[in-house]
């Protein structure tokens, strides 16, 4: 089995950057695909040759389909349902946090300013959902 | 006391002549007659009083002063009482029950115990006033009272014939003084009330009469020196009575009212109760009079019933004595003598004769012997033989053994006319019967003489047998052998009986007498007299008659001046009525006028539309005429004379419903205008209700509300465009708490990647430059979250609860001992605070303001915070204390602004945004925070969760 995929769905080519700096700072070696809006999320995620990720890390502010969509979409398609999505998002915003509860994300992270804590909550994400999480079958 | 002295100054200076003068010619006449002077000085006294009477009644109800009506009222009686007593006294033979000086004093007593009692009672009325009718009734009541008692011989004796005044009239003249130094103490206690003048005259009268009484108290007889002072001094009291009520009544009558007096008040109708007593007091006055004269007429008949039977009776009793002695002379003249020597003798008839022409009272003598053959008789006799053997005394003296007896009235044989005989007995020497001397008298002897001595009619003087038979009576009756019934109440008395009395109504004639009589000794004869009561009662009738047309005439008077009193009474209410009403009148013209004056200010300058419509709707009242119409174009018209067929259809229906129902509807409508603009209409239409209670027609009172109508268009716009800003603010602060957040996350993450990838090629100086970068960087995230936690607080919703501040205290506490517990901190909480309001904002709010108090007391060794509350109008004021740097006073007014510090991020750190959230917190309640500190003394922080009084609330409203 390879390793766990990682899917990023994030618009700010700044924050990709400094989530897979954080990433790779803990030498997370995972293999990363990176979205870059939600319609590019759903199209991955949609495609059957792909491989399903471990984790999505998923922010909730996209050009064209807004995070929250996005994961609407994922828990409603069959083939994505069950796949662990963490909102990691700069709001926290009580409206956001519920909705994206509601809609049925598995945790709920702000970005923090500061990039040391940033590179702490990325390492814990990464050992949580990587390594202790046991991700789904495949096929179910 | 000054004005008093001058009263009394200008009572004695003046006014004097008069009096003085008619005394002196009064004094003048008692030298002619005493009689006159007394009769001319009382009903001098009796004209002043009931003059004085006459003034103060009529002008009552100008002058309202209701002392001075009761004592001219009093006066009125006094005077009546001194009238009777004039009309009574010794020598006027007026009143004819009255025949001694008692019954003039008695009334003179009454008079003056009246007068006193007068006096010393109207003072009262000075703080209670009388009503006017008994202002008159209640002296009425006592003169009338005592006239009473008096007339009725219940008073108690004055004067007695031969010993002079009794002890009873001497002290009640003392007590009389007695009362009237009360009445000056009365007036003098009251002197305040009234014009020193009348104060002065009163006392001057009261002065006079108590003279008047002390000469009273020393004369003996009723025509004296003392007596007549006494009345000088009389005529002088009731001359200054008199003065004053005139003088008040009259010349001053605007400064007679007390000045405490109460409003008049017109007197209810009391026309009855004063022509009633006009009416009954001479009523009942005659009353008196008439029954105290018939009981005297009564008693008068009676003695003089009494006095007459005894002159008749001794006359009759001397009669039948000389009778007897002539029979008895005859008898022993002829005693030695036989019934033929008798009737031989020559000289025997004229000896009888001579008898009968020596006595009158025999007009016959007879000798009968014992077969009743008359033998001899002072009469010649006829020439056949005559027998009285038929004859009733001859038969019961040869019957019985009596010694004399009377016949029954005959009709005479011999001698004519009607007589009645006296017979006695002749016995012979063995004592057997032996015929009779008879003695014979007319019956007019005695009917004659009763006739001339008893002249008065229906007197009747008889003499009766013990069998009721007359033997004589006058006035004669014929046939005059009638004999009294034996049922006759005169034989309801036994033979026994000497003498007696009694009424009856005479059975021969049918007179109704007072009868008399007496039983002459040894005959069953009696002497009956009886006066008639008619002819009695005729005198009484007669006077009666006088006094009937004097008391009839005496109430007709008083009759005619209840009306004219009533009638002037009911003039006064009349004009008083009358002014109150002219100034009801004006005053309703003056409001009229004014609220005229208002309703037009108003209507020129009010934007209201007032109109009036008549039932068919026609306009027939408008006032600010609107859609660019004039009153021209609608008075007369209706709606559809100048509306669009529409607005008047929708108008006119409106308009029948209210006329229909009777019932105000209120309107909201718009109209067009003449050049086709809406106008927009508000008010209400009310039925005009006519005299039967219906509709006659409907009153709309409207306002143009266009602009209105405008403007809250308006305001609902802008209630629009700002809740479209809130909307942009919330996408604002969610685009500040992600787009703003972001940036400064690349800030400091390339910031950190600087540090960490080229830390060889940057030195230190660039290092720290990176440093700074990313701590700045840092801070204004942590600004921002704060700014949106704040702008969180404004927009959550809140759900108040009870919730105990103490509590959540403890628990806030508990974490920040947790925070650092190296710290020495004493948090004082009380058990329990209670508090309304939401919980998640309140624990917000208490994590701040201990938070705060935790971090500024972090320099100090120990540390003590406390949590409390005090009461304020009654509700709590919370707080929260301690000692730690506390703040300088002049920077009070920034403290709770958002991002204000006053110390420095260094000394105590944090981002100037937690005050600003419990002030957030706080207003969210509808309380007020507020602090108080000084430098390093601590600071204490106020707040309430509710609004204050509505009265401060208000204030503040104002001043905002």
């Amino acid at each position: 089995m390879t390793a766990g995929l990682i899917l990023l769905v994030e618009d700010n080519a700044d924050d990709e950057k400094l989530t897979l700096r954080a990433l790779k700072k803990h030498n997370i070696a995972n293999p990363i695909v990176v979205a870059r809006d939600g319609q590019e999320a759903m199209d991955y995620l949609l495609d059957s040759s792909k491989q399903l990720p471990a984790v999505i890390l998923l922010d909730l502010k996209l050009p064209k389909i807004s995070g929250l969509e996005v994961l609407r979409q994922v828990r409603a398609t069959a083939r994505t349902q069950f796949v662990p999505v963490v909102i990691l998002t700069s709001s926290n915003e009580d409206a956001d946090l519920i909705a994206g509860y509601k809609g049925g994300c598995n945790s709920y992270i702000r970005k923090p300013v500061d990039f040391d804590q940033f590179v702490e909550a990325a390492r814990t994400l990464g050992l949580y959902w990587l390594v202790l999480n046991e991700a789904p079958p495949v096929s179910c | 006391m000054n004005a008093q002295a001058q009263g009394i100054r200008g009572a004695i200076s003046g006014r004097w002549h008069v009096p003085a003068m008619l005394a002196l010619v009064l004094i003048a006449t008692s030298f002619y007659s005493y009689l006159l002077f007394h009769t001319l000085l009382e009903l001098l006294t009796v004209l002043v009083a009931m003059a004085a009477f006459v003034v103060t009644w009529h002008t009552f109800p100008a002058s309202r002063n209701h002392y001075l009506l009761l004592l001219g009222c009093g006066y009125f009686w006094v005077g009546a009482l001194d009238l009777v007593h004039t009309l009574a006294y010794r020598g006027m033979n007026i009143l004819p029950s009255v025949t001694t000086s008692n019954e003039p004093t008695q009334l003179w007593i009454a008079a003056r115990y009246s007068e006193a009692l007068l006096l010393l009672a109207a003072p009262l009325v000075i703080a209670r006033p009388l009503h006017r009718s008994l202002s008159f009734a209640l002296p009425a009541a006592v003169a009338i009272a005592l006239f009473s008692l008096i007339m009725s011989g219940n008073f108690p004796d004055c004067f007695v014939e031969g010993k002079g005044l009794t002890p009873f009239k001497i002290y009640s003249e003392y007590l009389i003084i007695a009362i009237l130094f009360g009445a000056m103490a009365q007036l003098w206690q009251r002197r305040a009330a009234l014009d020193p003048r009348i104060v002065a005259g009163i006392l001057l009268a009261n002065a006079f009469t108590v003279g008047a009484e002390l000469c009273f108290t020393q004369y003996a007889s009723v025509f004296g020196p003392a007596n007549l002072l006494g009345h000088i001094f009389k005529l002088f009291g009731f001359w200054m009575i008199y003065s004053v009520l005139v003088e008040f009544a009259f010349r001053h009558p605007q400064q007679a009212p007390a000045p405490d007096a109460p409003p008049y008040r017109p007197a209810p109708r009391a026309f009855w109760p004063l022509a009633s007593a006009a009416v009954l007091v001479p009523l009942l006055i005659f009353c008196a009079v008439a029954w105290q004269g018939y009981q005297q007429t009564m008693r008068e008949t009676q003695v003089d019933a009494q006095r007459s039977a005894e002159i008749f009776y001794r006359h009759a009793r001397n009669v039948f004595q000389t009778h007897e002695l002539i029979a008895e002379r005859v008898s022993e003249h002829l005693r030695a003598m036989s019934w033929d020597e008798i009737e031989q003798s020559n000289g025997i008839r004229g000896y009888l004769k001579q008898i009968t022409v020596d006595f009158p009272q025999a007009q016959a003598i007879w000798l009968a012997d014992g077969s009743g053959r008359i033998r001899n008789a002072s009469e010649p006799l006829p020439a056949s033989p005559l027998s009285v053997a038929d004859r009733d005394y001859f038969n019961a003296l040869r019957a019985r053994d009596r010694g004399t007896t009377i016949g029954q009235l005959v009709q005479g044989r011999v001698i004519k006319g009607w007589n009645f005989s006296t017979a006695r007995r002749r016995e012979s020497a063995s004592g057997a019967f032996d015929g009779a001397v008879i003695v014979t008298i007319y019956e007019n002897y005695f009917s004659d003489f009763w006739n001339r001595s008893a002249a008065e009619p229906g007197t009747v003087v008889a003499l009766v047998r013990g069998d009721g038979q007359f033997l004589a009576r006058a006035p004669r009756i014929e046939p005059n052998a009638l004999a009294i019934p034996a049922d006759a109440p005169l034989f309801q008395y036994p033979h026994t009986v000497e003498q007696g009395a009694y009424r009856t109504r005479s059975r021969t004639d049918g007179v109704d007498r007072f009868y008399v009589f007496r039983r002459l000794p040894r005959y069953d004869v009696l002497l009956l007299y009886g006066n008639s009561i008619d002819a009695a009662l005729a005198s009484w009738r007669a006077e009666m008659a006088v006094y009937a047309a004097l008391f009839g005439s005496a109430a007709l008077a008083l009759l005619m001046l209840a009306l004219a009193t009533l009638r002037t009474q009911r003039q006064a209410e009349m004009q008083e009525r009358n002014a109150i009403l002219e100034a009801h009148v004006r005053e309703r013209t003056a409001e009229l006028r004014e609220s005229e004056a208002r309703f037009r200010a108003i209507a020129s300058n009010s934007p209201d539309h007032l109109i009036v419509q008549d039932k068919e709707l026609r306009y027939v009242y408008v006032m600010n005429p609107q859609l660019g119409l004039t009153e021209a174009d609608m008075l007369g018209k209706t709606d559809r004379d100048f509306l669009s067929a529409e607005d008047a259809g929708k108008l006119e229906a409106v308009k029948r419903r209210v006329l229909k129902d009777a019932k105000p509807v209120q309107v909201q409508t718009f109209l067009r205008d003449r050049s086709g603009d809406l106008q927009w209409f508000e008010g209400t239409y009310v039925p005009r209700l006519g005299e039967d209670g219906q509709p006659d027609g409907l009153i709309g009172y409207f306002r143009n509300v266009t602009e209105r109508k405008k403007t809250e268009a308006e305001i609902q716009r802008r209630t629009a465009e700002l809740d479209a800003a809130n909307k942009d603010l919330e996408s604002f602060s969610y685009s500040v708490s992600h787009d703003l957040r972001a940036p400064l996350r690349s800030i400091d993450g390339f910031a950190r990647m600087l540090e960490e990838d080229y830390s060889a090629k940057i030195d230190d100086e660039g290092k720290d430059a990176l440093h700074r970068v990313r701590s700045a960087a840092q801070r204004m995230g942590e600004l921002i979250d704060d700014l949106l936690k704040l702008s969180r607080l404004s927009r959550s919703d809140m759900y108040a609860e009870p919730v105990d501040l103490s509590a959540l205290a403890r628990s806030v506490a508990e974490d920040l001992k947790a925070s650092d517990p190296g710290r020495n901190v004493i948090f004082d909480i009380p058990p329990r605070l209670e508090a309304h309001g939401d919980r998640r904002l309140l624990t917000v709010l208490l994590e701040n303001l201990l938070g705060n108090a935790w971090k500024f007391t972090g320099r100090h060794a120990h540390a003590r915070i406390e949590l409390g509350a005090l009461q304020k109008d009654g509700k709590p004021v919370y707080f929260v204390r301690d000692d730690g740097a506390g703040f300088d006073m002049t920077y009070v007014a920034t403290l709770f602004a958002p991002f204000q510090r006053l110390h420095l991020a260094a000394d105590f750190p944090g981002t100037g945004i937690g005050l600003a959230t419990v002030r957030r917190i706080v207003q969210r309640h509808g309380g007020r925070v507020w602090a108080e500190a000084a430098v390093e003394q601590g600071a204490t922080f106020y707040f309430t969760l509710e609004p204050e009084s509505t009265v401060a609330a208000a204030t503040a409203a104002q001043h905002i």
